[in-house]
């Protein structure tokens, strides 16, 4: 009996095993394995090779506490139907021009430290910290637009946190650049501040020495990440990633919405975690 | 997962939507997180971007149809997760649409060695280039058909084609590979 060449058959046998063939080649193929004991074989090791694969990827344990983190995460409601999506939409289009209005509003009647108080208030103390030095500095202050020469960076950053900066460089998401660094002081307070842009983003990594009693601790962290409780928090158009060191608050603030800033400082949190570590020691 | 601290809480009066999302979403959820398993490698990544699929799938649940096949619109939804978790953080290269002309110049691939653990199959898939990858995870653990995995991945349903034959290839050189290594000889005999 001769059937098809082997060849013309071996081509179609990854189509065959999943059951995509039009029927009349699935026929046709099927008469060839009949009767052809080396496509046979071929196939059969095709068909031991998806199974393997299959129990093999289905043993993998996964960590059934995701199911629980995203039914929290989802208690923020969506638009239900398309009518309330356009009932939502509608009401945020009206805030959104309220909100627009206001703003304009309070950065005509207000200074900066108006609009700084008025968001701050609504965050907690602990947030605030980080907040206030983002949005003096950095929303109020200039970023430049290109980034200083590495060696003012380095001598404004100090001796004590120069070498953060690599660690940072290394780690930052390509589309973002670092384009200061360096040593401020809000409010009395001193802090070690990086600021980068993508192009249209701000992102601010701010750290700071650790006051009495100050701490996350208490707060429920958003991820852990190598042993690192991570912290979030947002505010008007500001995402919050935070994490602690025994001495050190390090805050990761962008108006990013896109959700990096959190994976940002999960890549940062586990190496200058460490480095503040020994800063501390 | 981000801002949860202290967004203020919207009206919180869709529980019907929820329902339906918990309903028709969630039980996909270990497909979803074994396939990010396999695409990014590590547990945690695996897990935010998961997180981040259901969040993006919460958020747009309303323009989901009814009635239609919600695990495929979950997958579509996880890759472009994943697309864009790699593009931040990788700056990998995309594959170029070069795969019918490696196809022609393939030898017949090794057959599949005989005792393999579990750990052995899917380190040499791990090794697998993820454009295949994910392809060879889509049909043979997934079980979608072509079409679904043509949609759930924005390409040709001919490239699907190409890259699972060619994935699978690779799945056997890899797998011959590791039985090498094992001083295991890999089964004699070429199919042709």
């Amino acid at each position: 009996m001769t059937t098809e060449s082997c060849g013309a058959i071996l081509a179609e046998l990854d189509f065959h095993l999943d059951g995509e063939l039009a029927p009349e080649r699935a026929a046709a193929v099927e008469a060839h394995l009949g009767s052809c004991p080396a496509c046979a074989a071929e196939f059969a090791a095709k068909a031991r090779l998806r199974d393997a694969l299959r129990s093999a990827t289905r043993a993998v344990k996964l960590d059934p506490r995701l199911a629980e983190r995203i039914r929290a995460q989802s208690r923020r409601p969506p638009a239900a139907s398309w009518t309330r999506g356009l009932m939502a939409i509608a009401a945020t289009a009206i805030v959104l021009v309220g909100v627009g209005a206001m703003y304009r509003y309070y950065r005509q009647q207000t200074s900066p430290e108006g609009y700084i108080a008025r968001w701050s208030r609504q965050v907690s103390a602990i947030v605030r910290v980080g907040l206030s030095d983002h949005l003096h500095c950095a929303v109020f202050g200039s970023v430049p637009r290109k980034p200083q020469p590495v060696s003012q960076m380095v001598q404004e950053m100090g001796d004590q946190y120069k070498d953060l900066l690599p660690l940072i460089k290394d780690r930052i998401p390509p589309a973002y650049q670092v384009m200061t660094a360096h040593r401020c002081t809000v409010g009395g307070r001193q802090y070690v501040h990086l600021a980068a842009r993508d192009g249209v983003h701000i992102a601010s990594l701010i750290i700071t020495r650790k006051g009495a009693d100050e701490s996350f601790a208490g707060i429920a962290p958003v991820m852990m990440r190598s042993g690192i409780a991570i912290y979030g928090a947002g505010v008007d158009r500001f995402h919050i990633a935070a994490f602690e060191t025994r001495g050190h608050l390090a805050y990761l603030i962008s108006d990013d919405s896109t959700g990096d800033n959190m994976e940002m400082m999960a890549a940062f949190a586990p190496v200058l975690g460490e480095a503040l570590r020994r800063l501390e020691s | 997962m981000r801002g949860t601290l202290v967004w203020l809480p919207l009206s919180d009066s869709n529980s019907t939507a929820r329902e339906r999302f918990d309903a028709e979403a969630m039980p996909h959820l270990g497909d979803l997180h074994r396939t990010a398993l396999r695409l990014l490698g590590d547990a945690a990544r695996a897990e935010d971007v998961v997180q981040e699929a259901y969040l993006q799938g919460w958020k747009s649940f309303h323009r989901f149809q009814p009635g239609t096949n919600c695990r495929a619109w979950m997958f579509q939804i996880l890759f472009h997760c994943v697309n864009h978790y790699r593009r931040k953080w990788f700056r990998f290269a995309q594959l170029k649409e070069h795969e019918e002309h490696l196809q022609e110049n393939l030898p017949a691939p090794p057959l599949m060695p005989e005792r393999l653990t579990d750990s052995d199959i899917l380190a040499a898939l791990d090794r697998v280039p993820v454009d295949y990858r994910s392809v060879v995870l889509l049909v043979d653990v997934e079980e979608f058909a072509y079409k679904e995995v043509a949609e759930i991945l924005a390409i040709p349903i001919g490239t699907v084609m190409s890259r699972l034959s060619r994935g699978r290839k690779m799945l056997r050189e890899q797998l011959a590979d590791v039985a090498r290594s094992y001083g295991l000889r890999a089964e004699k005999g070429q199919a042709r």
